[in-house]
């Protein structure tokens, strides 16, 4: 505060600003102790509340928020067996749909500001609207599952844990024969599990995965 | 007296970095992380791997 300021004419409206005089100048007032403490306090409680804030976001509760996922989505998930299940695990909308590693979270959360903007202008708010969209919006989630060989699956599913002489045969077969040799990725064979499957005649080449025409029992509730 | 400002808008000073112009700085540059992520996996993608 002690320093005087430049000769008039070199003062711009910044370097004459006492505001930023005080704030480029080594503190008067205060200690180091004292700012680091705070500079340190300060830095916990931001660290903190970003990832209180994005797991909150990151919550089924958060998902089903908005009407339109709570009554299309997260209704027909309900009897499914990601719903109940004799083994007592719920899978929620966030074990499926966002990534664990946080730099691809944060890529994905980026991604989902245009979700926000779909909200704002009612892209997707009636059922009708939805079940027109349903095709795209599945056809984005299946290749980015197939991109990531289903990620999210294997956070709770793992091929080399499966054994297969309790699984029913033709699953048994089908795994061992396309799973195991990485000829194909979980979400090739297994569309449609937690929510109703699109029309998907309406999908040029859609194809199940496993050379068989449908597998009615795992298409949807 | 003049002291006494001095201190006054140190303190003021300090609180707005540390509460306000860090933290945005901070949101800013992972807003910004994500967002090269998002434009990078746009080329490499699509949809990217994740
Ligand atoms: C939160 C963990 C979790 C995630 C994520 C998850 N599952 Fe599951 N899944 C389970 C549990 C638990 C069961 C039921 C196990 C049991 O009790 O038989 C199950 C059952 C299944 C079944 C068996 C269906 C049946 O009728 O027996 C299939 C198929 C399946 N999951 C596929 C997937 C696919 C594909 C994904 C990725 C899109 C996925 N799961 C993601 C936990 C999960
Ligand atoms: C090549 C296609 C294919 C791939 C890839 C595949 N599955 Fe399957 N899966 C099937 C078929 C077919 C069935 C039997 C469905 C039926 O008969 O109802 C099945 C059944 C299952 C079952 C039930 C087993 C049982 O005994 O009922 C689970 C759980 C399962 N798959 C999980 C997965 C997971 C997790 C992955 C990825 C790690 C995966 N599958 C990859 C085709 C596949
Ligand atoms: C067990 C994994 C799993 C869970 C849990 C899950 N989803 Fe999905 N979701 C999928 C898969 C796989 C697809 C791709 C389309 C398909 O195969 O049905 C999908 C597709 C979607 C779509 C695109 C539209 C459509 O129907 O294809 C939306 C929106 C969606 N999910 C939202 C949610 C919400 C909200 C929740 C929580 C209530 C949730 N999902 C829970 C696996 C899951």
């Amino acid at each position: 505060m002690s320093d005087p300021l430049p000769p008039r004419g070199r003062r711009s409206w910044l370097i004459g600003n006492v505001w930023y005089r005080t704030a480029t100048r080594p503190a008067v007032h205060f200690s180091l102790l004292f700012l680091t403490l705070g500079g340190f306090v300060a830095g916990v409680a931001f660290w903190g509340g970003f990832n209180t804030a994005m797991e909150a976001a990151n919550t089924e509760s958060f998902c089903i928020s908005c009407h339109e996922m709570r009554d299309n989505v997260y209704r027909e998930l309900q009897g499914t067996i990601h719903w109940t299940n004799r083994s007592g695990v719920r899978a929620t909308c966030p074990d499926c749909h966002t990534p664990h590693p946080w730099t691809l979270k944060i890529a994905r959360k980026m991604q989902a500001s245009r979700e926000v903007w779909a909200k704002l202008f009612g892209t997707i708010d009636t059922r009708q609207k939805f079940l027109e969209r349903r095709t795209l919006m599945a056809q984005r989630e299946w290749a980015r599952m197939t991109a990531n060989n289903s990620a999210e699956c294997r956070n709770c599913h793992s091929a080399q844990s499966m054994d297969f002489t309790k699984q029913q045969p033709r699953a048994a077969a089908v795994h061992q024969a396309r799973l195991l040799t990485g000829e194909r990725t979980c979400i090739d064979c297994h569309k449609g599990i937690a929510h109703l499957l699109p029309k998907t005649e309406e999908i040029e080449g859609f194809d199940d995965g496993d050379g068989s025409p449908s597998m009615p029992e795992l298409t949807g509730p | 007296m003049q002291a006494a400002t001095g201190k006054w808008r140190e303190a003021v000073v300090f609180l707005f970095l540390s509460v306000m112009v860090w933290p945005v700085i901070a949101g800013g540059f992972v807003a910004a992380y994500g967002l090269a992520w998002w434009v990078y996996f746009i080329f490499a993608g699509p949809p990217g791997p994740f």
